[in-house]
């Protein structure tokens, strides 16, 4: 229900559009907040549960500021303590697996290596609820064509309302210029060498960066039904040969919903250059015991979660086959030739820069292409993820 | 033509005078002027009469004369003017208001350089003479008027003038002027119908008038007796067309409101406007203590209140929304508006139920001569009004409409994301009067704007304002009138969503008041006058229903439950005039508001925050049902007092509750923002107002300069936590924070009225803070301390200017600077689900860059050739000719995990326009 945010897209007329502006500038921290920030999610899976801790950095840098050495616990009313052990980077790792059981209350604490404590409200563990179906599905998406996966939970929802899902997307690359041969210039010939065969075939995965939120409380059945999780151009090259979906669903508690929907609006594009949302601070379910002015962000999440994953690709829908990731640029170069232009010269010097051989020897006329054609290993991983069915 | 009698000493006559003539003549007048009667008998008689033309008016006279003697026929004919005359042999001598005396005046040799006052305060009343005449026809530049005849046996020290004061063009009779005698405290108004009557000390005296419109006019006179004196005034055009002014000239020093901005609509059409379309409502933000938030936002901000804080009538309507377009175009049709008055420090008592102020739009009244129209091209609208009598000089009517034709541009153009977007809006006025008799003056206004627009190819908006208002003015007697007001109006809106998924939905909200006001107002003497009433306003509002759209929807249909409320007053003010110098208005209302069944409300544990778990129980009221009652005194008092007779200084209290809200989660208003009722969670919002100011007319109150301060305090103003979910929400009050607010300024006006350059320059320095405190945390902003107010803009200053190069050559310019509106900026930045999102600052805690702007124009007005079908008029002007990118909202957005930065701004671009305006 928010206006879009584009200058592109607010033409109310030629004129106005031309004339409203929206355009980027850089970001200088003008007096910087340091600030515990705590994200931590646990869930009705049977894990060693992770919790993580950082702290707020400048806006112009890169570098994200990890609290070390602090010790973090979650107790139970029914008496339970489970510590947590720094790992790398801010992440603290249960000592022992565990899962979230209902009708227990659990609470998080963090005492910090300068002394400072901090404490969470107590949480229960929502209701569970499954996914039924997980599916694609060729849309029109404002003007553009492509598949949107869609998801629908259970009929039997028993009290969750409040859904947030996260995704995990592999897709498989094949190089569609490989050859089992790579060029490589000794001495003073060019001489053909096998090439690894696992340099053909590769996989990438992308995890979900956007908060999706859905509830049942507005709608008139009891269920979540087609809702849209992620949309792929029909342009993408991610579905040319085989592309996997993993959804979560987390179901919340309405605190921990009220949170998430105020970060994701906080931080969306989905407004209008006329309407300006009141940001502020989001005040979650963590309190510094020391002083009740601290401002201290994150939520201590305990959710039930469930998953699904499903495989597709271009073929399964009436569309055609998605040009690859890269262009691919062929060279053909007589190895021969050295007047008027040396393209022997030319040749050995694409090799060097990483052009991969396609077809032809010393002596003849060479086709070379640009590397991400020839080997994915360039751009992407060879190691088949082990859930992976073909 | 008879040779023209020079004004020589009539010294030279006093010998002869003595000859007096009984010569007998039989003679016939039928109907003939005075002068032709003169001819008639100067032939009869062979005699030559000596006069000046222009002494007679056309008056006929008849009369029928057998054998009478000569001079009873001239004192016939004269009889009835100021025209005295002689008898030298064959010679008549007819004088103005002269008695040619046979002796000369007792004092005559003792002190000729006597004034008149000491002359008038001798035993013996010397006559006027030729001596003072002649003095006085020295000094003055322009003409000598004589009123009155001179009776010989006359010792009356003052004597009666009347007149009749017209405008020289229409002949109308212009009410309202002031007329006075300089350097004596002599002064008077003319009447409705033009007519003035001064008393004044015999002799010598200069009378003046002195308006805005027409200026300063004065006649030099030499009163000899009572008379007439009349003037036909010619309206000061230039002034009127290009600058708004504030209306009587002196009004600014003369009257006791404080803070009170009228804006000249006629006045406004030379000021350069953005794409061409002039708006009554942004020139008056180009004065002190008025601001938007920008070029597209919506409602106004008066003395550092909040955009729902203005009561907006339109011809006694409210009107909720009076923008087009997020604000860029405002919805009142300038051709109609006949003038604006906008209350921001001292409100009358007669309105209410809003804090900041109130903006008084009304509509011109329908031409009743003869049809007539205006209307003007832009790049965006075209505009069109006409008037015509229906009964001519008795009932007329005027209508009036405009609308975009932007759409056409839009789908001409071959670029799909343009395409799917389109905006288009038009609004229409109709206004009815009816001069039932001299008593009884009816008037009926109908309004309706609309607006729809979509960004996204799935979702449009619409928007719409509706307002119906019958009046009828009835006069008892001279001194009692009732004023009997019947107003509706209605704001709605509607969001349509139609995706590819299920969830296609159509949402509408609407609000509803009905109101019946009586106003009566009592002259009980020159020293106090009332006015009275009462009022009563029934509100209805449809906070939201959703309707899923299409059978595959899954969107729940669902109706948040409808509000009522009753808001009425009572309210008497009196004007009271204590002495020349002091002016009092003091006003009273008692207001009292009532929140309706049928109605569900929850009550709330009071040591926890609002929330759906602290809920304590559910109540149900019934249809009609009282929910809950607030109501208050509300104290409108403010006084005038004349330090010099050009210099004054006022002061006011003023103190005003509110009982509905606009719901709003933005730092900026949008056109879906819904509007609450006070209900059992939701308390009324009240202010009040000190207000001080020193006010200074010179050079003929050409210039005006003035100097006003305030202090506002304001309760329970309304704020929501953030992320507010306000659409279909049940329990609001669980979003809600209420908090104190205040407010204060000085503005500064320096006002240039007529001549070739004139203009205005304004100045302000205003803050505005508030204050959300709690007991919990959850409902505390900036840890409960006072933070300037998303419209706190410290600094503003206006310069609008407008030159005349020649009669059909102006150019104007505007400058506009204001601090920058305050944000909240990112401090820092974190990772958060496998994303970099910002931490914010406290709120407000920065701003925006300032603002500033200037436009220039150029107006060319038609050829002033008489006859032609239309007057026309050209407007040439480029909006912010700098180029100057003003930044209107900052933004974070994260962009594949990355925080990027973005500022927006509406017009970052000079735009030139041209816009053909045209009147018939």
């Amino acid at each position: 229900m928010r206006l879009n945010k584009r200058c592109s897209n607010v033409l109310f007329l030629v004129l106005l559009g031309v004339f409203s502006c929206t355009e980027p500038f850089t970001l200088v921290t003008e007096s910087f907040e340091d600030v515990i920030v705590i994200e931590a999610t646990i869930t009705d899976e049977f894990k060693r549960q992770e919790i993580r801790v950082s702290r707020t950095f400048l806006l112009e840098s890169d570098t994200q500021v990890f609290e070390q050495n602090a010790s973090v616990r979650i107790e139970t009313n029914t008496g339970e303590v489970y510590n947590f052990s720094e790992t790398l980077n801010g992440v603290y790792v249960s000592d022992i697996a565990f899962e979230a059981r209902e009708n227990v209350l659990y609470k998080l604490l963090i005492s910090t290596s300068d002394g400072r404590e901090y404490a969470s409200n107590e949480e229960l563990l929502p209701p569970k609820a499954e996914i039924e179906n997980l599916y694609g599905e060729l849309v029109n998406l404002n003007g553009e064509i492509g598949i949107q996966v869609l998801v629908d939970s259970n009929e039997d929802l028993g009290g969750a309302n409040f859904f947030r899902y996260e995704y995990e997307e592999t897709y498989k690359i094949v190089a569609p210029h490989f050859s089992f041969f790579d060029a490589l210039y000794i001495g003073e010939d060019i001489v053909l060498v096998p090439r690894d065969p696992s340099k053909q075939t590769c996989y990438s995965t992308n995890y979900s960066a956007n908060i999706i939120l859905t509830s049942v409380s507005k709608l008139a059945e009891n269920r979540v039904s087609r809702f849209p999780i992620r949309f792929i151009s029909a342009n993408s090259a991610i579905v040319r040969e085989r592309y996997s979906i993993l959804v979560k669903q987390y179901v919340q508690s309405v605190n921990a919903n009220t949170f998430y929907k105020i970060l994701k609006e906080l931080n969306s594009d989905e407004e209008g250059v006329f309407i300006d949302n009141q940001p502020g601070f989001i005040q979650g379910n963590i309190f510094s015991k020391q002083s009740q002015n601290e401002k201290v962000f994150g939520f201590f999440d305990v959710s039930s979660v469930s998953s699904k994953r499903v495989y597709f690709d271009y073929s399964n829908f009436d569309m055609n086959l998605p040009p690859y990731f890269f262009d691919c640029d062929f060279l053909e170069l007589d190895s021969a030739m050295e007047e008027p232009v040396n393209e022997r010269l030319i040749l050995i010097g694409s090799f060097r820069d990483g052009y991969k051989y396609v077809s032809g020897s010393d002596g003849g006329v060479f086709t070379i292409v640009n590397q991400e054609c020839g080997d994915c290993t360039t751009f992407s991983s060879n190691i088949k993820p082990v859930f992976w069915i073909d | 033509m008879k040779k023209i009698l020079v004004a020589v000493s009539l010294f030279l006559f006093t010998q002869i005078i003595v000859c007096q003539n009984n010569k007998r003549v039989t003679i016939d007048f039928n109907s003939i002027s005075r002068i032709e009667a003169l001819i008639k008998l100067e032939s009869s008689i062979k005699y030559q009469f000596y006069f000046q033309e222009d002494w007679f008016d056309d008056t006929l006279i008849s009369g029928s004369f057998k054998n009478i003697g000569i001079e009873n026929i001239i004192n016939k004919i004269l009889e009835g003017t100021s025209i005295n005359y002689l008898v030298l042999k064959d010679r008549i001598i007819l004088t103005n208001n002269v008695a040619i005396s046979n002796e000369l005046p007792k004092n005559f040799f003792k002190d000729s350089t006597q004034t008149v006052e000491e002359l008038t305060n001798n035993k013996y009343i010397a006559p006027v003479l030729q001596k003072e005449f002649v003095v006085a026809k020295k000094r003055a530049k322009k003409s000598l008027v004589t009123i009155g005849k001179e009776n010989k046996n006359s010792s009356q020290k003052y004597f009666e003038i009347s007149g009749y004061i017209k405008d020289s063009k229409s002949g109308k009779p212009i009410d309202n002027l002031v007329i006075y005698i300089k350097d004596k405290n002599i002064n008077t108004v003319t009447n409705k119908l033009g007519y003035f009557f001064l008393k004044v000390p015999a002799g010598y005296n200069i009378v003046e008038t002195s308006s805005l419109s027409y200026g300063k006019n004065e006649k030099e006179v030499i009163v000899y007796g009572n008379g007439t004196l009349n003037f036909s005034l010619e309206e000061q055009l230039e002034q009127l067309e290009e600058v708004l002014i504030e209306s009587d000239k002196d009004d600014n020093i003369r009257k006791a409101v404080v803070g009170i901005t009228k804006i000249n609509v006629e006045g406004i059409k030379t000021i350069p406007l953005v794409l061409g379309e002039r708006d009554v409502l942004k020139v008056a933000t180009t004065m002190p203590g008025i601001t938007t938030a920008g070029e597209g936002a919506l409602g106004y901000s008066v003395r550092g209140g909040k955009v729902d804080q203005n009561l907006i009538l339109f011809d006694g309507a409210a009107i909720y929304n009076p923008s087009h377009f997020f604000g860029v175009f405002s919805a009142i049709n300038p051709f109609a508006t006949g003038s604006v008055d906008i209350y921001k420090g001292s409100i009358p008592a007669e309105y209410g139920g809003r804090l900041s102020s109130v903006i008084d739009i009304s509509t011109k009244e329908a031409n009743m001569e003869k049809f007539s129209g205006e209307g003007n091209i832009g790049p965006v609208t075209g505009n069109l009004l006409v008037e015509t009598p229906i009964v001519k000089d008795k009932m007329s009517v005027l209508a009036g409409g405009r609308a975009t034709y932007s759409d056409w541009v839009l789908k001409a153009i071959s670029e799909e994301s343009i395409k799917n977007s389109k905006a288009n809006f038009y609004d229409a006025v109709v206004k009815y009067n009816y001069k039932i008799n001299e008593k009884n003056n009816l008037q009926a206004t109908a309004y309706y704007s609309n607006d729809e627009f979509s960004i996204t190819s799935d979702s449009i908006y619409n928007y719409s304002n509706r307002i119906a208002s019958i009046k009828w003015d009835h006069k008892f007697d001279d001194k009692n009138r009732l004023i009997t007001q019947l107003a509706t109006s209605q704001y709605k809106f509607n969001i349509i969503y139609d995706g590819i998924f299920n969830r296609d939905f159509d949402f509408g909200y609407s609000i509803n008041e009905t109101q019946l006001k009586l106003i009566a107002k009592y002259l009980y003497s020159k020293k106090h006058k009332f006015s009275y009433g009462l009022s009563s306003k029934l509100y209805s509002v449809k906070p939201g229903d959703i309707i899923p759209l299409g059978s595959e929807s899954i969107i729940e249909r669902k109706s948040v439950d409808k509000e009522r409320g009753l808001e009425s007053a009572l309210f008497i003010s009196d004007l009271f005039e204590v002495n020349d110098k002091l002016l009092l208005d003091i006003g009273f209302r008692y207001s009292f508001y009532a929140a309706l069944g049928e109605s569900t409300q929850n009550v709330y544990d009071p040591t926890a925050p609002k929330s759906t778990e602290s809920i304590i129980e559910t109540n149900f009221y019934k249809k009609n049902e009282v929910v809950k009652t607030y109501g208050g005194p509300e104290v409108r008092f403010s006084a005038r007092y004349f330090l010099t007779p050009n210099i004054s200084i006022k002061g006011g209290y003023n103190k005003t509750i509110q009982y509905s809200h606009l719901l709003s989660t933005n730092t900026t208003a949008s056109p879906v923002d819904s509007w609450k009722l006070s209900d059992l969670n939701i308390e009324p919002q009240r202010a009040e107002q000190f207000s001080l100011g020193l006010y200074k007319n010179f050079d003929d109150d050409m210039h005006e300069v003035s100097i006003e301060g305030y202090y506002k305090k304001m309760k329970n103003l309304l704020d929501f936590k953030i992320g507010a979910e306000l659409l279909l929400n049940q329990n609001i009050e669980t979003e809600l924070l209420q908090g104190e607010g205040k407010a204060y300024g000085v503005e500064v006006l320096l006002k240039k009225k007529k001549g070739r350059l004139n203009g205005w320059l304004g100045y302000s320095y205003s803050r505005s803070f508030v204050k959300l405190d709690s007991e919990f945390l959850t409902n505390q902003v900036n840890q409960g301390s006072y933070f300037a107010a998303n419209q706190d803009r410290p600094h503003d200053i206006d310069l609008v200017s407008n030159y005349k190069l020649t009669k059909r050559y102006s150019f104007s310019l505007n400058f506009n600077y204001q601090s920058g509106r305050p944000i909240t900026y990112p401090v820092g930045k974190y990772v958060y689900n496998g994303k970099e999102q910002v931490l914010y600052s406290d709120r407000n805690k920065f701003r925006i860059p300032d603002y500033y702007r200037l436009d220039l124009g150029v107006n060319i007005e038609g050829n002033h050739k008489n006859v032609k079908l239309a007057h026309s008029f050209w407007n040439i002007s480029v909006y912010n000719v700098l180029g100057r990118n003003n930044p209107y909202s900052v933004f974070f957005v994260n962009e594949n995990g990355q925080i990027k930065a973005y500022k927006s701004s509406i017009f970052s671009i000079p735009i030139p326009t041209i816009t053909y305006n045209f009147k018939f």
